[in-house]
């Protein structure tokens, strides 16, 4: 499965901003429909961008459809599972996304397999309902990755589950699909995956100049990626939520960092110029490389 | 080898289960046991955990060797379950609102001082990267003498008759001070000192019980004024809670929010330029052995580990979640009889 060297992120399709609440509520005016993600998405592909990143939400599956129907299978997919509040809903079977956050609490605690899980202390059933519900929904993006969201792959790492990430593993590959992960405790979660024999051939992690969200440090960061030879790296957060211009965010990640791929959100046409022709000067002609990533 | 704080959790709800999980990643803490009174739940976590779990802090703490608990379980046990803890000698971590009754906050406070334990209540924002440097430069004089300190918190919660906001009320969760505005008002206090009088005006838009919509302007003991604007009927703020402080001294001001700190200065001060400057909070180093969740939490519970394990002095204490529990009553109070309010201030000892 090939696996770009840049990559469209989707953080500001959901509006998610480190900016402040200004730029939140502008993504949310802005990419309140399917067409105005698709233009973003289409604009990046146009500039050589053959890599898309997607949460299982359904403006992105919509948009990322649309994309997938113009590039067919030039274009990788990346998925991210579980979009947690949109997970929870579906398994409630009250529809996809904007639920009340308090519904859906509400809806959690009494949910059925929860309380079975307790009697029985065994997770397993609870995240395979909820993981065949969450590759259904995105089956029609075709995605080629499906990384494990970070807050569960942290947690499943610092508690040692084990079964649980083989089980994530499982059902991706049953997919076709590559499995990875994503993580905000880089130094944990490998020492972690190693400790337990657990092996995944893609990891998702902050690399930035400014060390943000970089955990427990910059430099242990480093150390590790240099140390996981095994593993392709796709570096997020590259611009330190908005603190560091492209070009440096992105020559820290390839080049100090040393991480193989990067995925950066874009809020507009005009930031995917600026982002991915920055791409370009920094990469030159490995812009266009891909990886051969096989799932082990 | 490091010593570690051996500590069990009350509440395996969201909240406890968060906790237990950076209990997990951090080297300062061993989880010992965990606790809920739904026996599912408890054994759920405790299996999820790899620790023994029990339906009550008494059977646990009859059974296990723990130095600390931390509390997460709903307000309305607090006091019992702090109470019991201190009075057995172990140091104990409270979720907010302490009590959410500032007599029994003073109790469960002088308690755990007269058993000489450390207590810490969990209002987290104050270990969040933008509040805590905002502490740190208007400690370090960057605005000069403090004189205003205004604060507010905007949620959309509780938006129509059918989000139900009495269900989950003053006896549940403490109303919209449960559910963030305690974090704001003890923030609005940690920088503008004890109250001395209040005036408020509130509103139940939805609620039967504590109010939805809070707006007063007080004066604290140390001469600095503010006001402080609350509520969780607002429209519109469904992407991230608003919480923000703006601070005047006498030589600038600063608004900070999670976001971003915001600071205008009357002259050079640091590394700080006369004029506008602006912090993001992703620009203000923030590093810790494992980040889950949100930012704030793991520092959080570090420095409780540290007050214990350092025998230094915590904080915030539950003196100062005795401080918000008061405000929060003499705010009902204020806009209740409509008058200005000046609240009994118990002393610490």
């Amino acid at each position: 499965m090939k696996l770009p060297k840049i990559m469209l992120g989707s953080n500001p399709f959901h509006a998610v901003s480190y900016r402040g609440s200004e730029e939140r509520k502008e993504f949310r005016r802005r990419f309140n429909n399917v067409e105005s993600v698709y233009k973003v998405m289409e604009h990046s592909a146009e500039l050589g961008v053959t890599g898309f990143h997607s949460y299982a939400k359904d403006m992105e599956i919509r948009a990322m459809v649309k994309l997938r129907e113009k590039l067919g299978d030039s274009m990788t997919v990346v998925s991210i599972l579980p979009d947690i509040y949109g997970a929870m809903s579906r398994q409630a079977g009250e529809g996809a996304q904007d639920k009340n956050l308090a519904k859906i609490k509400l809806v959690l605690k009494n949910m059925p397999s929860l309380i079975s899980a307790g009697v029985t202390g065994n997770l397993l059933p609870m995240i395979d309902s909820i993981l065949k519900t969450e590759l259904n929904f995105i089956k029609v993006t075709r995605p080629n990755f499906v990384l494990l969201h970070g807050t569960l792959t942290d947690m499943a790492c610092v508690t040692d589950q084990k079964n649980l990430l083989l089980h994530f593993k499982e059902k991706v590959l049953e997919t076709g699909a590559i499995p990875g992960l994503t993580t905000h405790n880089l130094g944990m979660t490998c020492g972690k995956l190693k400790t337990m024999g657990v092996h995944f051939p893609v990891i998702e992690a902050p690399f930035n100049p400014r060390g943000f969200m970089m955990q427990p440090s910059i430099e242990r960061c480093l150390e590790v990626r240099r140390e996981a030879a095994d593993v392709c790296f796709i570096g997020k957060k590259v611009l330190a939520g908005g603190s560091v211009s492209p070009a440096e965010g992105l020559a820290y990640a390839y080049r100090t960092a040393g991480v193989q791929c990067t995925v950066i959100g874009i809020g507009s046409v005009s930031e995917a110029d600026e982002t991915f022709c920055a791409g370009k000067e920094i990469l030159g002609q490995e812009y266009n490389t891909q990886y051969d990533i096989e799932a082990v | 080898m490091q010593k570690k704080l051996r500590v069990a959790i009350a509440g395996m709800g969201e909240m406890g289960m968060v906790r237990a999980v950076i209990a997990k990643g951090l080297s300062q803490y061993e989880l010992v046991s965990v606790i809920d009174a739904r026996g599912t739940f408890a054994r759920l976590a405790g299996k999820q955990l790899g620790v023994s779990h029990y339906t009550s802090y008494a059977k646990a703490a009859s059974s296990e060797e723990f130095d600390a608990l931390m509390i997460s379980t709903p307000f309305t046990s607090h006091y019992e379950l702090g109470m019991d803890a201190v009075r057995q000698g172990k140091h104990v971590f409270c979720e907010k609102p302490l009590a959410g009754d500032s007599r029994k906050a003073i109790e469960m406070h002088r308690t755990s001082v007269k058993k000489g334990v450390m207590t810490q209540v969990g209002y987290n924002w104050r270990f969040h990267p933008t509040f805590s440097k905002a502490r740190q430069l208007v400690d370090g004089g960057a605005i000069g003498q403090l004189k205003y300190a205004g604060l507010k918190v905007y949620k959309s919660e509780v938006t129509r008759p059918e989000d139900r906001a009495d269900k989950k009320n003053r006896e549940e969760r403490f109303g919209f001070y449960g559910a963030l505005g305690v974090h704001g008002l003890d923030l609005w206090l940690w920088f503008g000192g004890r109250p001395s009088s209040l005036s408020a005006q509130t509103t139940r838009v939805f609620s039967s019980g504590l109010s939805d919509l809070i707006s007063a302007v007080c004066r604290f003991e140390k001469g600095v004024h503010g006001l402080v604007d609350l509520g969780w009927s607002h429209h519109g703020f469904v992407d991230k809670d608003e919480l923000s402080l703006f601070l005047t001294g006498t030589a600038g001001s600063m608004s900070v929010n999670a976001d971003r700190i915001e600071m205008y200065l009357e002259k050079e001060w640091n590394e700080f330029p006369c004029g506008d400057s602006l912090i993001y909070a992703s620009e203000i180093p923030y590093h810790t052995e494992f980040w889950f969740t949100h930012r704030g939490l793991s520092h959080e519970m570090e420095a409780f580990a540290c007050s214990v394990l350092q025998n230094k002095k915590p904080s915030p204490t539950w003196y100062d979640g005795y401080l918000v529990d008061r405000l929060v009553e003499a705010l009902e109070e204020s806009g209740r009889s409509n008058s200005v309010i000046s609240p009994v201030i118990e002393e610490s000892e």
